[in-house]
């Protein structure tokens, strides 16, 4: 079979897979409450089993949408997309509540092209998520008299990136990376108010906010010694200019992202990762305050986490993974206030039909807070399915 | 394929099991301390819009008496004196069997009915009486010489009402002797007029059935037999109602500083207002109120409410200014007899109509229910009379700034 055959009948398959993974008009990592300011809940576009260890291999990850450069690392075409169903409590002054959802943070396509030393790969992944639904009663004086009401604001959508990177190998120990990302998204809100009072008629509103922005990023990974691989990624996701009915409302400054990361290769049995990602969300305070907002942060994520191999002959079967995460929130929901999260998970995954799928499970506890008012504990099961239709060792 | 049913029965379960959980329903909505945590936040803004200075204004004659449901009669009665007059069209002088018409010589009985639609119980005693009168009356018959016909010569009968009676139908059948009275004479045509006039131990006025009132309105019937070829045949004449009114002692003449709303002959008042365009265009009226000061209390009937009713104009005509007659967006307020209180009529569906692309005119008319039926005149400010002109109080919602981050 001829390499351009080959290559053919890869792009084909590519773009086969890429409308079947674009189906999904909207992908969101995870709800939250914490979502309701700013652009929303940062997302997380993770494959399952990167969340399983806390994010810590995301830079090594060429699945997850993060480091570009991992992509030179793919050893097999293969589509993937992650499910992730939540279950939150949520406590703040006006009360508590149990939520729940699923999401679908992460879907990717990509592959190394037959014959070199590249890897490419189209995902789409979650930016920010703008989902949640708050509900509040009050008495409000109208003409002089108390009057009962009750309000409902909602938001559905969000914003979500669309990547296409690739990684080169660069010798045996480097590889690089670019990626370009379309960032892009609506999010639905309405707005309604009931009176206990009938003579006021109930208000309902609808909007629709669009977003759109382009980015780029860059990224290295490097095999310091057999048991030692650094990575770091720089990533400028520029302004996104944000629509309201199709009518241009304002534009943001979106973030510079900053990561470095270690993979510790302690055994061969064993696994240990630890990165860091720095992301300068302050640049869109000023655009966010002179919109009404409360502003924005820079803010630091901290991923630690490790897998164990369990069969050295069979890698993929069982492993076990842990992680932990500590990540400052860019959007906080009272002026003054920092939101934070921390989240422990563990998972493991297996491969089957001859390595031709995969399925990786997750667990995450995370514990979102901010100050001791408004606090959130979310238990998270990341579902991921990956089918590599070449099986392995096309490379 | 043992082998495929071995891989199989360890995928299915997985698969079921994330298929089950990502089958679960949504559950999103979270008790919020808005506005604090809320982005934008509704914002509700109250106004109110005094009327276009001269812009409203009073008009006489849409209706005039009895051509409302139900003809006034009272008896020293502060809000009005009135006579009820009533016409019924000539009664034929033969009747047809089969296909021969035959004179008649004799009437074996006469049924007169009509019906008491409102009265104040509180007022005892009362009493309808029953006149005769010349057959040629008609809309320039004035209430004195109605009056001056109220002999007791001309009585044809009486009713007593009970005085824990709201409203009643009286029929009486009148046969024999009792038929003297209402015997019309050759000269009348076979004409039958009659007045109606009441009397109680104070003064008071009641609303009887007129021909708009349908099946409550009077009715003359006339019972004779005549000739068949072996045996007789009853036939009933029923001549209609061709001419209904009320008669008053004074009538009032609207000013022109007022807006006068009801009487006889009806008035309707206009009020125009300015209609700004972020509430033409953007704003969700959540509540609007048409507020009118009176200028003296409500004339009118214990226990009969009139009703005011305002109504968004189709187009600006003036007085001939046609108003919708959707009541889905006709305001309507009560006029309490004796009432001096600000009449507030909400109006929110109607201001409906005054927004979007092609509005209304922002013009209302305000008209009395019933007209001319209800002894109910009110009298309202106007923008000649700033201290008491109408207002339309609006409470409205801004667009929701969802854009807010």
């Amino acid at each position: 079979m001829s390499v351009r055959y080959r290559l053919a009948s890869l792009t084909s398959r590519l773009l086969l897979l890429a409308a079947c993974a674009a189906a999904p008009a909207t992908l969101n990592a995870q709800s939250s409450i914490f979502g309701v300011r700013g652009l929303g809940l940062p997302g997380r576009p993770l494959t399952a089993a990167t969340r399983g260890t806390g994010g810590a291999f995301g830079l090594f990850d060429g699945e997850s949408d993060l480091n570009p450069a991992a992509m030179a690392a793919l050893e097999n075409v293969t589509a993937s997309f992650a499910l992730a169903p939540s279950w939150r409590k949520w406590e703040g002054p006006a009360g508590s509540a149990n939520l729940r959802e699923t999401r679908f943070p992460l879907v990717f396509v990509g592959g190394p092209i037959p014959g070199s030393k590249v890897g490419i790969g189209i995902s789409i992944g979650s930016y920010a998520d703008r989902d949640f639904s708050l509900t509040t009663s009050d008495t409000i004086a109208l003409r002089g008299v108390p009057v009962g009401i009750s309000d409902t604001f909602n938001s559905r959508g969000g914003l979500n990136e669309i990547r296409l990177a690739a990684g080169v190998a660069l010798g045996a120990r480097t590889t690089i990376g670019g990626g370009v990302y379309w960032i892009t998204g609506s999010s639905r809100v309405d707005s309604r108010r009931a009176f206990s009072d009938s003579s006021y008629l109930s208000i309902r509103q609808t909007g629709e906010l669009s977003y759109q922005g382009f980015g780029l990023s860059a990224g290295i990974l490097h095999q310091l010694s057999p048991s030692i691989q650094l990575a770091g990624l720089i990533r400028t996701d520029g302004k996104a200019t944000v629509d309201r009915d199709s009518a241009r409302a304002y534009t943001v400054d979106l973030p510079w992202t900053i990561g470095a990361g270690v993979r510790l290769r302690a055994s061969k049995r064993l696994s240990m990762a630890g990165q860091a990602v720095y992301r300068t969300w302050s640049g869109a305070n000023s655009d966010l305050v002179a919109q009404g907002g409360l502003g924005a942060r820079n803010t630091l994520e901290l991923n630690v986490g490790g897998e164990f191999t369990r069969k050295l002959r069979a890698p993929y079967k069982l492993p076990i993974r842990w992680g932990a995460r500590y990540a400052q929130l860019p959007f906080s929901l009272l002026p003054g206030e920092r939101a934070k999260e921390f989240s422990l998970s563990a998972g493991t995954g297996m491969r089957f039909a001859q390595a031709r799928a995969a399925i990786d499970l997750s667990l995450e506890q995370a514990w979102r807070s901010e100050g001791s008012l408004y606090k959130e504990r979310a238990l998270t099961l990341n579902f991921g399915l990956s089918i590599r239709p070449y099986g392995a060792g096309v490379r | 394929m043992s082998k495929i049913l071995y891989r199989w029965r360890r995928i299915v379960p997985v698969t079921a099991l994330v298929v089950a959980i990502a089958a679960c329903q949504e559950k999103l909505s979270a008790p919020a301390d808005c506005p604090a945590l809320c982005p934008g936040g509704v914002q509700l803004r109250d106004t109110v819009l005094a009327p276009i200075v001269d812009g409203d204004t009073s008009f006489s004659g849409y209706r005039t008496a009895g051509q409302g449901s139900s003809l006034r009669v009272s008896y020293q009665f502060a809000a009005s004196e009135d006579r009820a007059v009533i016409r019924f069209g000539p009664r034929s002088d033969s009747v047809v069997v089969g296909d021969t018409t035959i004179p008649y010589t004799s009437l074996d009985s006469i049924q007169f009915a009509f019906s008491l639609l409102k009265r104040d119980t509180s007022v005892t005693g009362l009493k309808i009486f029953i006149y005769r009168l010349p057959p040629t009356v008609d809309s320039t018959t004035t209430f004195a010489q109605v009056d001056a016909a109220f002999v007791p010569t001309a009585i044809v009968d009486s009713f007593v009402v009970a005085d824990t009676s709201k409203t009643q139908r009286f029929s009486r059948v009148y046969s024999g002797a009792g038929l003297v009275p209402w015997v019309i004479q050759a000269a009348d045509s076979g004409v039958l007029a009659l007045g109606f006039q009441i009397r109680a131990v104070s003064g008071t006025g009641v609303r009887i059935g007129g021909v708009g009132a349908g099946s409550s309105g009077p009715t003359f019937s006339n019972f004779t037999t005549a000739p068949s070829d072996t045996t007789t045949v009853t036939r009933v004449l029923s001549p209609a109602i061709r001419f209904n009114t009320f008669v008053s002692q004074g009538t009032p003449a609207n000013n022109i500083d007022e807006l006068t709303i009801g009487g006889a002959p009806s008035s309707r008042a206009i009020i125009r207002f300015p209609w700004p365009s972020y509430l033409r265009d953007s704003a969700q009226i959540v509540r609007a109120t048409l507020e009118l000061t009176p200028l003296a209390p409500f004339p009118g009937l214990a226990t009969d409410t009139a009703f005011l009713q305002v109504r968004p104009v189709l187009a600006d005509f003036g007085s001939k200014s046609p108003g919708t007659t959707d009541a889905f967006f006709i305001g309507v307020g009560n006029l309490l007899p004796g009432a001096s209180d600000t009449v507030r009529i909400e109006v929110r569906r109607a201001l409906a109509l005054w927004q979007g692309a092609n509005p209304l005119p922002s013009v209302f008319i305000l008209q009395l229910f019933p007209e001319v039926s209800s002894f109910t005149r009110a009298l309202f400010g106007s923008t000649r009379t700033p201290a008491s002109q109408a207002r339309l109080r609006i409470t409205y919602a801004l667009p929701y700034p969802f854009e807010a981050p």
